[in-house]
């Protein structure tokens, strides 16, 4: 009976419907992430034929699903173009392990100093007459042999582990936590970070109900987020909010599941695409001023 | 005067100062060599014993030549085409009389392997150097070591010869066919060229993880000459 009814359900979601949909609806309708009011379009499924730069010879665009936060139901609004170079690259597990590596390293400072011997108190004098007593013989306190004497080599101020991982290491790192977070099923996109309410209940029963792991990473292209979704990731243990210059290596693979709006999409992928298929050299040229 | 230049006169020899204007002339007359030499340039306020020119200097302070200038904005494509670009252009869609031949994405499509290009439409097809441990008897385990352009490379001493490989890169797809394919292929090239001299049988390397092969030997043009025929 049960199952009848899903099947049912399923059904009525997918084929029969989304056919006639589709059917009705014209080639290619161009998307418009502003859907307030109404948070399902009318005319569904949308395929969201988005112009790829630089096509690849050998693979075409991979597709995936494109969801919705604005109801707790699983409805799909229709179907992502993307590209393979970024999202279908052969994993390179030595990039991702320098690159996390990379990011745990640069900002490590190590404080250990050990004073030298000319910092340390007064060195003249004997602690005890070179004969007569029955000790060994000493010149001072304070020689390395003794306990709480300096150190001759030893650690010399903050010295810090500062470096920068070439460019390219940087973004062939992102382009396979990428393809590795898509093909393992973590990522998904979604129209716009809109919610109907403030409540962190919504938020956290709309990730139990679709499986989205116990941490979360939601990107959108800019730092400034809307209210709702601020207020219910605030208060959610694992949930975070990125913009698109946040993206990191680290970021990507610590939260389970990936969700990104379609700018951030866009924009993720008009720079990656750009690092790949061009030469910015430092030296000559400085590199081109990021967008807000 | 200023007193840094009356202290100055009063060291330096009268002949050298006397000597200046006549030096700063050209042999032809006509006009100064140095803009030292020039009114405006004599006329103008000295500020400071750092700013004299050389002749008076040990150290080398250039003088500033103020003249009239004009700056014009044409001519800009001349300049642009001397600039660095960071967009690279996109390659015709036929061979190039440089022997430069475009990817043909129908042949490509065939293998169960894909050999892309790099971000210049070139090849992704290097010689390496690279230092190889000789195990040989325990009781002659020398390490030979050349100096090959600062970089410290093991001389195979029974080949007589440094160790050159070739490194093919961007490989996607079935990495050990693609390697099984090249190896054929590269056998029957030297056996075509009958040379007794090349050593068979031809070894590679494939690391899967960074998706490249490395064969031992110089085969850089035979390895191309395989990658056009295959489409890549």
């Amino acid at each position: 009976m049960l199952r009848s009814l899903s099947l049912v359900k399923i059904l009525r979601n997918c084929s029969l419907q989304s056919i006639r949909y589709f059917e009705s609806s014209t080639q290619s309708s161009s998307f418009s992430p502003e859907s307030s009011a109404n948070p399902i379009p009318q005319q569904l499924p949308l395929i969201v034929s988005r112009q790829l730069e630089y096509p690849h010879t050998r693979y075409p665009p991979l597709q995936a699903w494109l969801e919705t936060l604005g109801q707790k139901r699983d409805d799909k609004l229709g179907i992502v173009d993307l590209h393979p170079s970024i999202w279908q690259t052969s994993p390179r597990l030595d990039i991702l392990y320098e690159n996390i590596e990379w990011q745990k390293t640069y900002k490590k400072i190590d404080w250990a100093y050990t004073p030298p011997h000319h910092e340390y108190p007064s060195m003249r004098g004997k602690p005890w007459p070179q004969k007569g007593t029955g000790r060994a013989r000493h010149k001072s306190k304070f020689d390395p042999q003794w306990k709480g004497g300096y150190k001759v080599h030893g650690p010399k101020g903050p010295t810090s582990f500062f470096y920068v991982l070439p460019k390219e290491k940087r973004v062939e790192g992102l382009c396979t936590a990428l393809t590795v977070k898509l093909h393992q099923n973590d990522v998904h996109f979604v129209d716009s970070l809109d919610l109907p309410t403030h409540q962190p209940t919504y938020l956290q029963e709309l990730a139990e109900d679709r499986f989205w792991g116990p941490s979360v990473l939601f990107v959108d292209d800019t730092d400034i987020m809307p209210h709702n979704i601020m207020f219910a990731s605030a208060k959610t243990e694992g949930f975070t909010l990125m913009p698109v210059y946040g993206l990191n290596v680290y970021s990507i693979l610590k939260h389970t599941t990936l969700v990104l709006t379609i700018r951030a999409l866009n924009k993720i992928e008009k720079k990656l695409l750009h690092a790949l298929h061009s030469c910015d050299n430092p030296k000559d040229q400085p590199a081109p001023p990021d967008e807000p | 005067m200023s007193l840094v230049f009356q202290s100055l006169i009063r060291r330096t020899p009268s002949t050298f100062i006397a000597r200046i204007p006549c030096r700063l002339w050209s042999s032809s007359g006509k006009f100064p060599s140095h803009p030292m030499g020039t009114e405006e340039y004599e006329n103008q306020p000295r500020k400071s014993i750092t700013e004299l020119p050389d002749e008076l200097t040990e150290r080398g302070a250039k003088p500033e030549f103020i003249s009239g200038y004009e700056s014009t904005k044409d001519g800009w494509d001349w300049v642009d085409n001397v600039l660095f670009k960071s967009a690279i252009p996109e390659p015709p869609n036929h061979p190039t009389p440089s022997g430069w031949v475009p990817p043909d994405p129908r042949l490509a499509r065939q293998w169960p392997y894909f050999v892309d290009r790099d971000r210049f439409h070139s090849y992704a097809l290097y010689v390496r150097i690279l230092p190889v441990m000789l195990e040989y008897w325990l009781h002659e385990q020398h390490r030979y070591y050349l100096n090959i352009f600062r970089r410290r490379v093991e001389y195979d001493i029974y080949a007589q010869r440094t160790r050159r490989f070739s490194l093919l890169e961007l490989i996607s797809g079935d990495i050990w066919a693609l390697d099984h394919d090249l190896k054929a292929y590269l056998t029957k090239r030297v056996h075509l060229t009958d040379d007794k001299s090349k050593e068979l049988p031809i070894l590679s390397q494939v690391d899967e993880i960074k998706r490249h092969i490395l064969v031992e030997g110089e085969y850089e043009e035979w390895i191309a000459d395989f990658l056009k025929e295959k489409g890549f």
